[in-house]
């Protein structure tokens, strides 16, 4: 199989992450539930790879990196933990429903109210429409680090300073770029910072965070056993204990641990200079293909390693079936979660089939899939 | 050359029916569920069974009171001759 | 049944700082081991830090050092 699809999940992990939880399954006991050496060393392992993760990502507390399952579980406590009734958000149209159903919950649940920076045909936004958007009840902006569905990145550092000079929260979806792009959360101005273990980190499934850049009352999502405190009736109030009730995924924690290990030592630059070189080859080999329409801005580097596309008016599931079926190469079509941004780029009936590159695709799988999509493009019923 | 896709309201039937389809031999493959056809569904998959089988396949799912959405018949958007990287 | 002694117990907010200090005073050679907390304290962790009674004021200075402010300093037959 060739596979395209590293914007859903990574399935070639380095083979560190392999062993470590291949080793972790066979001896950690659990963190913080107790003082034997089987508790001690997986209470061992979290707090390192927290430092680790804090390092990673520039955030200055390491008690401040909050282990979640994913990215929906962070953006769900960063965006229910921190909105009050009544505030104002702003947020765009490239969100994925990771962050648009929280939000959408919220101003059903909240009366919060949702601005929403709109994209042209490109899949770019105006930056000034922040600025213009905001209110004295605005309280936060929302946004994502690449679109999930063109690859164009958001200038973070850009709309990180819009919402520091008006005192805004800052919540940053790094989906598609934790482990593929530098992220620095003090020098971007991000507030709170949501990735996942599983993408571009390269690390398993079940794993994610929210890293908090200075003091932020976050509440629970949910609330149970902390290993501490046990007489409280309420979750206890210290970091990161208060967002991370119920047993930590100490395995899941082992490989991402090995997952950051290998992306520091590969060189986080050399990764996206492959990934970058894989998209730029593709891009460039189909842009000959009679009726292909590839969606995103592909004159900018600053992208994630995505091309969608759609071939004249085929339906984006045959397209992705054939590439699959019949070429062995697996793509995503249809909506990919992103509502907003396939009405702002006027493709919510066809969809579009997403090709997207990580660190072990080869250019030789690209231009394979190059030649797929030609021969599919040849083969259109007219 | 018309084809057609079994929809669904969530994964678990379209496996569960696709569980039941290959143990009576007959001939289907998970694959996305056309935009064309799905609507306003949400589940993303369906099962393509081809013309010759799309009879049995009904037989299966009424004696099994299997669970489903509904048949759509579909003009394959491409041409079955296919000249394989050469 | 372990004969009981004297030791100087650090007892922790939380499990973070408990494992901060565990980890500095590995890389700085400071005696001592993290045990669960007795039952004689009260505390956010259930770790405590179990180190020689001699030189309260040094493990003082070495909790400053280490950026942790503890929840409670007690001398224990443990």
């Amino acid at each position: 199989m060739i596979y395209l699809d590293n914007a859903a999940t990574t399935i070639h992990k380095p083979p560190c992450v392999v062993r470590a939880v291949t080793e972790a399954l066979t001896s950690l006991g659990n963190a913080s539930r107790g003082a034997h050496e089987g508790a001690l060393a997986t209470n061992r392992l979290v707090y390192r790879t927290r430092r680790k993760l804090a390092s990673f990502f520039g955030c200055p507390e390491s008690e401040k990196v909050i282990f979640t399952c994913n990215s929906t579980e962070a953006l769900n406590i960063a965006i229910c933990g921190t909105l009050h009734e009544g505030d104002h958000v702003i947020t765009t149209v490239l969100e994925h429903n990771s962050v648009l159903r929280p939000l959408y919950r919220m101003q059903n649940e909240r009366g919060v109210s949702l601005g929403f920076v709109p994209a042209d045909k490109q899949g770019c936004i105006d930056y000034a429409d922040f600025e213009r958007m905001i209110r004295p009840q605005t309280r936060a902006i929302v946004c994502t680090h690449a679109s999930n569905l063109t690859g164009n990145m958001l200038d973070i550092r850009r709309i990180g300073r819009i919402a520091k000079e008006h005192k805004l929260l800052f919540i940053v979806d790094a989906s598609q770029t934790a482990g593929a792009v530098p992220i620095d959360m003090v020098q971007m101005g991000i507030s709170l910072l949501c990735f996942t273990g599983h993408k571009s980190m390269m690390g398993p499934q079940g794993t994610g965070g929210l890293c908090i850049n200075g003091d932020i009352e976050i509440e629970p999502l949910k609330t149970g056993g902390s290993g501490v405190q046990s007489f409280l009736t309420e979750q206890p109030r210290e970091y990161p204990t208060r967002l991370e009730a119920g047993t930590l995924n100490g395995h899941g924690i082992a490989g991402l641990s090995a997952a950051v290990d290998f992306i520091s030592q590969t060189g986080i630059d050399v990764i996206r200079a492959h990934e970058q070189e894989l998209a730029r080859t593709f891009y460039r080999l189909i842009t000959g293909i009679p009726d292909i329409h590839i969606y995103g801005d592909h004159t900018s580097d600053e992208r994630s390693p995505i091309v969608a596309l759609n071939i004249a008016d085929l339906d984006s599931a045959i397209v992705a079936d054939e590439l699959a079926y019949s070429y062995g190469i697996a793509t995503r079509a249809g909506a990919h979660c992103a509502p907003l941004m396939h009405k702002a780029l006027g493709t919510q009936e066809q969809g579009a089939v997403r090709f997207s590159f990580g660190f072990y695709n080869t250019i030789g799988e690209c231009e394979a899939a190059a030649e797929a999509l030609r021969q599919i493009a040849d083969r259109r019923v007219l | 050359m018309v084809r057609y896709y079994i929809l669904f309201d969530n994964y678990e039937q379209g496996l569960a029916l696709h569980d039941l389809l290959d143990g009576a031999g007959v001939s289907n493959r998970i694959t996305p569920a056309p935009a064309a056809a799905r609507g306003k569904l949400c589940c993303g998959m369906s099962l393509l069974v081809e013309a010759d089988m799309i009879d049995r396949a009904r037989e299966v799912i009424q004696d099994n009171n299997a669970v489903y959405h509904s048949i759509v018949p579909m003009d394959n958007q491409l041409q079955a001759k296919r000249d394989r990287y050469c | 049944m372990r004969k009981k002694e004297k030791r100087l117990i650090t007892a922790f907010y939380t499990t973070h700082d408990a494992m901060a200090f565990e980890e500095f005073c590995h890389e700085h050679g400071v005696p001592g081991r993290l045990i669960p907390l007795p039952r004689e304290i009260s505390a956010g962790c259930g770790l405590a830090w179990s180190a020689p009674p001699e030189d309260e004021e040094g493990l003082k200075v070495l909790l400053q050092s280490a950026g942790i402010i503890p929840q409670e300093l007690r001398m224990l037959e443990v």
